[in-house]
C-alpha cells in the first residue's frame, strides 16, 4: 500500500506508557469525577475499577488484532481485512472519530477556562489556540509529541499528588462510608463514561507500527492504564473525602473545586492555577495526539505521501466542530455521559471486536 | 526566507497570546469584598451588604506597615454598602450601579446571615456563594441573632477590619465554628441538620491609650453559641455553654475549659484544660428501635487549683477524672435535652453514623429521621484521662 515515509518517527517504550498515560487521564481528572459521582456516590472508586478492567479488556483486543499486522496502522489493514472498499469506509469513521475526539477535548479545554477563570472571553479564542497549538505538534510528527509529553506528565502526576497532599487537612473519611452502598444498576450506569474514556487505548492501533520495540506492549499498556487508574483514582478519592459525594456531584469541576479548599496556614492558598496546568499542557497532548491520528489516517487511506498538508484543513474543521457541536456546557456534559459511551465504544469495543474474530476465522495476518 | 517568515508567524501568535487577557482586572479596579451579610427584610427582600476594604488607608500614616497596626489616623478602612432585591444577585447589582469598581468576591472571609432570614430559610440565597467561580468553600459562615448589616458596620481594636477578626477569630477554633463548604455538606445530607456559628456585635472592653483620657467603648463581633437549624430553617439558639455539649456530640473538641468543684475541700474549684478527645458513636437497631451508644473519650490538663489537692497521689487523679467525667456528662445532656428534647432534630450527624452502620435500615428511615432521632435513647460513657498538670505536682503550701 503507502509508503512508511508519512511518519518517519520511533518511539521508545517509556514514551509511549507516558503517551497513553495522557491519553487518558486528561479528560477523565476534568470532567469525570463529577458524573459518576452522581450515580455510584461514595462508591466512585471503584466505578474506576470497573472502568480500568474494561480498559484492559480493549486494549488486550485493539493489541491483537495490531500484532497480527506488523508495521501497519489500522488505516492500513482495515482494507486487508475487510476488502478494499469497506474497509476504506470504516476507517473513515475511525478519522471521523479521532477528529470529533480531538475537537471535543478542544472545547472542554475552552468550556473549562471561560466557565471558571475568564467569563468574558469568547471560548472561540480558546478553541483557535488549542487547535493551533495541537496542529502544531503534530505537524512536527509523533517523536516531538511523545518528548513532550515525556516532559509534561512527570510535572503533572507531582503536581496532582501535591494537591493532594495539600489538601489533606480538609479531608473526612467519613465522606466514603458506608462502603458499596450502590446498587448494581447505578455502579453501571456510573462506570460507563470512564469505560468509555479508558476505551480511547484504541488509538494504539494507530501508534503501535511506530514504537521502537514491541515485544512488551502488553504489559506496557496495562502498566499505562494502571497508572491511568492510580492518578484517577487519587483525584476521585480526594475530592471525595474533601467535599462528601452529594457536593461533589453538584460541582461541573470538582478537582478545581477541591483545590479551592487548600488553606495552609492562611498561606499556601489560591492554587487554582495548578489543575489548569494539568489539564491545559496534557489535554493539548491528548488534542495533538487525535489529530495526528487524524491526519495520518486520512493521509494512509488516501494513499498520499505526506500528512502535513492536510493539517490546515483539519484544524479548521476541527475548531468549527468543537464550536457548533455543543451550544454550552451543559450540553457538552449530557452529550459526554448520555450519548459518548456508546457511540465511542462501538468504535473503541465493538468494532475492534467484531475484526479480530473475522481475522481469526477468516486469516489474514500473522500467527 | 520561507522559514523566517514562519518564525516571525509563530513570534506574532505567541506575542499576541501572552500580551494579556479580555477579562482582565487590575488590582485598582476591584473593590475587594472582605465580609458579607444577607439579610431578609420586613417588606420580604433580600438586602445584602458588602464590607468594601479601602486599601488606601491601610498601611498609611507614618506607622508603618504590617498587620495590626499602622492604619492611617481618622481614615476610614472599610466601606460598607448595603442594597436589597428579589435575590441576591439583584440586590448585588444595584450595589454595582454605586459602587464605581467590580465587586471583587474572591478574598470574601465571612459570609454572615441575619436571624430573620435563618428563620425564612436560607436556600433562597445561598445558592449564589455556590455557582459564582470566584466564592470559596473556605469561608466562614455565621448566624446573627442581630441584623447582618448592623454586625458588618464595625471595626476591630486588633486587625484592620472586623470581618478579618472574625475570621482570625473562627481560625482559633475557640467556639463552634465551620465553613460554607461543611454547611453545604450538612444541607445537603438527611443525616444531619447544618449548626451555625452564632456571632454578635457586642461591647466588648475599653480602648486605652494616651490622648484617650475619655473611657471609650468598642464593639467587636464575638462569638457567642450556635444556631439550629432544622433543614435549612433556624428553629432556635445555643449558648456558649450549650454550644460547649453539642462539640463534644459533634466530636469538634478543640481548646475547651471545664470547671469542676474539687473533691475534697468543698467550694473550691479546679480548673481543666481539655486537650484531646473524641466521640464515638455506635448506633444500634433492634427491634424498630434506635439507639445510640456514645464513648467519649478525653484527655485533660490541670491548669489552675484554688486550694491544695495533691496531683501527685492516685486516687486524687481518680477522683478528678470522675468529677470531670460526670462533669462532661452534664454538658453533654444539657445539650442533647434542648436539641433532641426540645427542637426535635439531628444537628450531631447521629443519622449519618446510623447510615454508615446499617446501610439497608437508613434506606427506610432517612426520611423520617428527625422524628425517629426525637426517639432515641442515647447512652454515654465518658473516659476522662488526667495528663499533664502544668508546671506544678502540687503547689506550695503552709499547710505541710
Amino acid at each position: 500500500m503507502t509508503d512508511k515515509i508519512l511518519e518517519g518517527g520511533k518511539i521508545d517504550a517509556r514514551q509511549t506508557l507516558y503517551l497513553l498515560v495522557t491519553m487518558i487521564y486528561a479528560t477523565l481528572i476534568l470532567f469525570i469525577p463529577q458524573n459518576t459521582v452522581a450515580h455510584a456516590k461514595q462508591d466512585a472508586w471503584l466505578s474506576f475499577l470497573v472502568a480500568f478492567t474494561g480498559g484492559v479488556i480493549i486494549s488486550l483486543v485493539v493489541i491483537n488484532l495490531s500484532l497480527r499486522f506488523p508495521g501497519q496502522t489500522l488505516f492500513e489493514y482495515l482494507p486487508l481485512i475487510l476488502g478494499r472498499f469497506p474497509g476504506k469506509i470504516i476507517g473513515f469513521f475511525y478519522v471521523w472519530l479521532f477528529i470529533h475526539f480531538c475537537a471535543l477535548v478542544d472545547r472542554e479545554y475552552c468550556s473549562h477556562i471561560v466557565a471558571v477563570f475568564m467569563p468574558e472571553t469568547p471560548g472561540e479564542v480558546f478553541l483557535i489556540h488549542g487547535t493551533i497549538m495541537a496542529a502544531y505538534i503534530a505537524y512536527c510528527g509523533l517523536e516531538v509529541l511523545a518528548r513532550l509529553n515525556q516532559l509534561f506528565l512527570p510535572l503533572n502526576a507531582g503536581l496532582l499528588t501535591t494537591l493532594f497532599v495539600l489538601v489533606t487537612p480538609e479531608m473526612k473519611v467519613i465522606n466514603i462510608l458506608p462502603v458499596f452502598d450502590t446498587s448494581l444498576l447505578s455502579l453501571a450506569k456510573s462506570t460507563i463514561t470512564p469505560l468509555s474514556w479508558f476505551g480511547e487505548i484504541v488509538a494504539l492501533a494507530v501508534i503501535i507500527p511506530y514504537l521502537a520495540e514491541q515485544k512488551n506492549i502488553y504489559h506496557l499498556t496495562i502498566k499505562a492504564l494502571f497508572f491511568v487508574l492510580i492518578l484517577i483514582e487519587l483525584a476521585t478519592i480526594g475530592v471525595l473525602l474533601v467535599f462528601s459525594p452529594t457536593l461533589t456531584s453538584s460541582y461541573f469541576f470538582p478537582v478545581l473545586s477541591g483545590t479551592k479548599m487548600i488553606n495552609i496556614a492562611n498561606f499556601v492558598e489560591r492554587l487554582e492555577i495548578i489543575p489548569i496546568v494539568i489539564w491545559v499542557t496534557s489535554g493539548t497532548v491528548k488534542a495533538a495526539l487525535f489529530f495526528w491520528a487524524a491526519a495520518l489516517g486520512s493521509a494512509q487511506l488516501l494513499g498520499l505521501k505526506d500528512y502535513r498538508p492536510l493539517l490546515l484543513p483539519l484544524a479548521v474543521i476541527v475548531t468549527a466542530l468543537g464550536y457548533l457541536l455543543h451550544p454550552s456546557i451543559i450540553d457538552l456534559l449530557n452529550f459526554l455521559t448520555q450519548a459518548f459511551p456508546f457511540y465511542a465504544l462501538t468504535f473503541e469495543f465493538i468494532i475492534p471486536f467484531l475484526l479480530l474474530i473475522i481475522v481469526l476465522i477468516k486469516g489474514p495476518g500473522k500467527k | 526566507m520561507k522559514q523566517k517568515l514562519f518564525l516571525i508567524l509563530i513570534l506574532l501568535f505567541i506575542t499576541i497570546n501572552i500580551s494579556g487577557c479580555w477579562s482582565k482586572k487590575e488590582l485598582n479596579e476591584i473593590a475587594i469584598i472582605l465580609g458579607t451579610g444577607v439579610d431578609y427584610t420586613k417588606d420580604n427582600k433580600i438586602q445584602l451588604t458588602y464590607q468594601l476594604a479601602r486599601p488606601a488607608a491601610f498601611g498609611g500614616g507614618g506607622m508603618g506597615g504590617g498587620p495590626g497596626g499602622g492604619a492611617a489616623m481618622n481614615q476610614n478602612i472599610t466601606w460598607i454598602v448595603s442594597a436589597t432585591g428579589d435575590t441576591v444577585f439583584d440586590a448585588q447589582s444595584r450595589l454595582s450601579q454605586q459602587i464605581p469598581r467590580h465587586l471583587y468576591l474572591g478574598h470574601n472571609v465571612v459570609l454572615i446571615l441575619g436571624e430573620r432570614l435563618c428563620r425564612h430559610g436560607v436556600l433562597d440565597v445561598i445558592n449564589f456563594f455556590h455557582r459564582q467561580p470566584l466564592s470559596r468553600g473556605t469561608v466562614w459562615i455565621m448566624a446573627t441573632p442581630q441584623e447582618a448589616k448592623k454586625v458588618l458596620e464595625s471595626h476591630s481594636e486588633l486587625q484592620m477590619t472586623s470581618a478579618q477578626a472574625i475570621g482570625f477569630l473562627a481560625r482559633l477554633r475557640t467556639g463552634y465554628v465551620l465553613r460554607f463548604r461543611d454547611f453545604s455538606q450538612d444541607l445537603a445530607s438527611r443525616g444531619t441538620n447544618p449548626v451555625l456559628t452564632r456571632v454578635e456585635l457586642k461591647r466588648q472592653g475599653v480602648a486605652q491609650g494616651p490622648g484617650l483620657e475619655k473611657i471609650h467603648h468598642h464593639q467587636e463581633i464575638i462569638i457567642t453559641g450556635a444556631a439550629i437549624f432544622k433543614e435549612d430553617k433556624l428553629i432556635g439558639w445555643l449558648d456558649c455553654q450549650e454550644t460547649q455539649g453539642l462539640r463534644w456530640l459533634k466530636g469538634d473538641i478543640h481548646k475547651m475549659g471545664i470547671i469542676i468543684p474539687s473533691p475534697i475541700y468543698p467550694d473550691k474549684n479546679i480548673s481543666l484544660d481539655v486537650i484531646k478527645g473524641n466521640t464515638k458513636i455506635e448506633p444500634v437497631y433492634q427491634k424498630g428501635k434506635v439507639k445510640f451508644y456514645l464513648g467519649i473519650k478525653a484527655e485533660i490538663d490541670v491548669i489552675e487549683q484554688q486550694d491544695e489537692e495533691d496531683f501527685t497521689r492516685t486516687e486524687m487523679i481518680k477522683a478528678v477524672e470522675n468529677i470531670t467525667a460526670t462533669k462532661i456528662r452534664q454538658r453533654v445532656k444539657i445539650s442533647l435535652d434542648k436539641v433532641q428534647g426540645e427542637y426535635k432534630v439531628d444537628s450531631f450527624g447521629f443519622g449519618e453514623a446510623f447510615h454508615r452502620k446499617h446501610k439497608k435500615e437508613w434506606s427506610k428511615l432517612k426520611n423520617r429521621w428527625d422524628e425517629e432521632f426525637a426517639n432515641a435513647q442515647v447512652y454515654l460513657t465518658v473516659k476522662v484521662k488526667l495528663k499533664d498538670t502544668g508546671m506544678q505536682g502540687r503547689r506550695a503550701s503552709l499547710k505541710r
